[in-house]
């Protein structure tokens, strides 16, 4: 019985000292966990909505700010303990340093290039300036929160294979805390581990609600993207199918660039809309016109009428042919179970 | 039919009638299988939203094996499209204009003749079918309209058919290859290819499906299968029933000339042979072997 105990000893000791090797304390100098780790904080606001303030230091380790103090963000935080925060801007120039200089980073030049973007609600080109509508940073990039919420444990971690790549990097690579924080900022921006059923559900989030699409005077662009090649192509996992980035960001530009097409800098401008298509793995050497396939076609006569009446035309001829048909066979059916009434009966010859 | 084939055969003490040779037989199976795979891989992608969509696509190998199966039996339902041409042409060659001309009989009034009473060709006969059965169906009379070797419904399907592969074919390639297509096409051509080749093919498939397997096989007559699609020969009281013109004239034909009527019945009553002579064949063979074994 004895030397059973000793090895469930050993065995529970391995475990542990797996844990403790992989375990990471979060920087927390300013002390914001002394109340922070209590899963109950809680307050109701004056919209009469629960707060939760617990912050999970587990799942803030593993997340691309993990090296940002809190006061990093939230710079309005000056003692505690503290009154309501305001709202993390995202152009803050954080307490991290970039690396090769040594000026604060910050997200300004991304925020820039959002402000140039069809998404900034003061562009020309906005047909309905509903400004509680245009996304944040945050609308689309869902850091995952610090606190747990039931619907998002696994989410992060889940649908990339990061731990796969992580293990052949380790072989040369230290595998320690700061690398894999180091790992994680790169690969999080590596297109190939970003599957693209999650660009086009995070477009989606508004790009498929109708409601939002009319208050907009826009169409439904998820759902006609879904109805091309690429949308099928992107839903039954084909790889390299396009997504929404791929056509409306040009080459090498940041993502956030998503313009108007009535922009010529955009990349779906009509003039030079075929340059976007150009790419050695979808359409190897396309001509002018083939930028004027329309991606996102609505049955709409005011907008495509030749679809629009070849559309029509075909649910004419469908109608046409086949419920006739269906008709008759129907009649015969009927009719040959009495296949000897009728009001006037022929002579036979 | 104009070949020496026979036209009757009886089997089982039962006449069946020839309707279909064996090379149209052969291309609506080739037509028949290309269509199937099509739908088959081709629906999944038109109804993306149904559940079944994905399931379909995975069971049969993913995107990539699908696209490329709908590929291959779109170019072999478009290479047996241009062979039916061909076989049309030839017919035409072989049993009119090439006999005509040998005996120095041809003319274009009668080419035009041949061409018009050829099994499918639509004519004023069909129409009056079609009214004649509508009067048959609202209870006016009780007399069936008497069809011919192909009825109007099967007219119907074979000039759809005829339609529709040139309309999925011709929109398939540009959907296949849009960068050519768009070379010397306005791009919304690409665009209404899309509506025309997904809408033509939901009519093929409601007509195929409903229609086709309705008048083939599932009617009063016919259910649960015809043989014909199999054998090429319809049995007599369905041949009599739909077919009465036909039936007569084939009647007609073995008439005059009885060797087009095969009795396999007899053939193979011929072939049986008696417990008797069977007896006597093994008890020849053992005293032949005997007597060799003697000899040594």
């Amino acid at each position: 019985m004895r030397i059973f105990s000793i090895f469930a000893v050993m065995i529970f000791s391995m475990f542990f000292n797996f844990s403790v090797a992989n375990a990471q304390t979060i920087t927390d100098d300013e002390n914001c966990m002394m109340c922070h780790k209590y899963p109950g904080l809680t307050r109701v606001n004056d919209e009469g909505y629960l707060r939760l303030f617990y912050v999970d230091s587990e799942r803030y380790d593993h997340t691309v700010h993990t090296k940002v103090k809190c006061s990093g963000c939230h710079t309005d935080i000056k003692e505690i303990p503290h009154k309501e925060a305001k709202q993390v801007d995202c152009a803050t120039e954080c307490h991290i340093k970039e690396s090769g200089s040594e000026k604060p980073f910050s997200h300004k030049k991304i925020l820039k290039d959002l402000q140039t973007s069809i998404h900034n609600p003061e562009n020309e080109n906005v047909r309905a300036k509903i400004v509680e509508d245009f996304p944040t940073c945050t609308d689309c990039h869902k850091n995952p929160s610090y606190r747990f919420l039931e619907k998002d444990v696994d989410e992060l971690a889940s649908a990339r294979h990061t731990e796969r790549v992580f293990q052949k990097c380790s072989v040369c690579h230290d595998n320690s805390s700061q690398y894999r924080y180091f790992f994680n900022h790169v690969t999080h921006r590596i297109k190939d581990l970003t599957p693209h059923e999650d660009v086009v559900a995070t477009c989606s989030k508004c790009h498929s609600k109708q409601e939002m699409a009319e208050k907009h005077k826009l169409k439904n662009a998820a759902a006609t993207y879904l109805d091309t090649f690429h949308g099928k192509a992107v839903e039954f996992g084909l790889d390299n199918a396009p997504t929404c980035i791929d056509c409306h960001v040009k080459t090498g530009e940041s993502a956030h660039k998503i313009m108007s097409y009535k922009n010529p800098q955009s990349a779906t401008y009509e003039e030079t809309r075929y340059l976007a298509c150009k790419d050695s793995d979808c359409h190897a050497d396309p001509g002018k016109e083939f930028g004027m396939i329309r991606m996102h076609t609505v049955i709409d006569k005011d907008i495509y009428p030749i679809e629009f009446y070849v559309a029509l035309g075909f649910t004419i001829l469908t109608i046409g042919a086949f419920y006739p048909l269906l008709g008759l066979m129907i009649l015969e059916l009927i009719r040959e179970l009495f296949p000897n009434v009728s009001f006037r009966r022929r002579k036979k010859k | 039919m104009m070949r020496k084939m026979p036209l009757i055969k009886i089997k089982n003490g039962e006449k069946h009638y020839l309707k279909m040779t064996v090379g149209q037989k052969y291309q609506h199976y080739i037509l028949m299988t290309t269509f199937i795979i099509l739908v088959l891989t081709g629906f999944p992608l038109k109804f993306h939203y149904y559940p079944w969509a994905g399931s379909t696509i995975d069971f049969l190998g993913g995107l990539v094996v699908t696209r490329t199966l709908h590929r291959i039996a779109g170019v072999i339902m478009c290479a047996l499209f241009f062979y039916h041409w061909y076989y049309l042409f030839r017919n035409t060659y072989q049993y009119y204009i090439g006999p005509a001309r040998k005996t120095g009989t041809f003319s274009w009034k009668e080419l035009g003749l041949f061409i018009y009473y050829s099994p499918m060709c639509p004519r004023k006969k069909d129409w009056d079918d079609i009214v004649d059965f509508v009067k048959f169906a609202f209870f006016f009379t009780d007399e069936r309209p008497k069809h011919e070797r192909f009825h109007w419904r099967e007219k119907f399907d074979y000039w759809a058919v005829f339609w529709g592969i040139p309309v999925l074919g011709i929109t398939g390639i540009f959907l296949w290859f849009p960068v050519f297509a768009a070379s010397f096409l306005p791009g919304w051509a690409v665009n209404i290819s899309y509506i025309a080749h997904s809408d033509e093919a939901m009519l093929a498939v409601s007509v195929i499906f409903i229609w086709h397997m309705y008048n083939a096989h599932v009617n009063y007559d016919k259910f649960p299968m015809s043989p014909l699609f199999i054998t090429g020969y319809l049995p007599e009281d369905l041949m009599k029933h739909e077919y009465y013109v036909e039936w007569a004239r084939i009647n007609k034909v073995v008439d005059k000339d009885p060797a087009l009527m095969v009795d396999l019945d007899a053939e193979k009553a011929n072939e049986a042979i008696s417990s008797e002579e069977k007896l006597q064949i093994i008890r020849d063979q053992i005293a032949f072997l005997k007597d060799g074994e003697g000899e040594k």
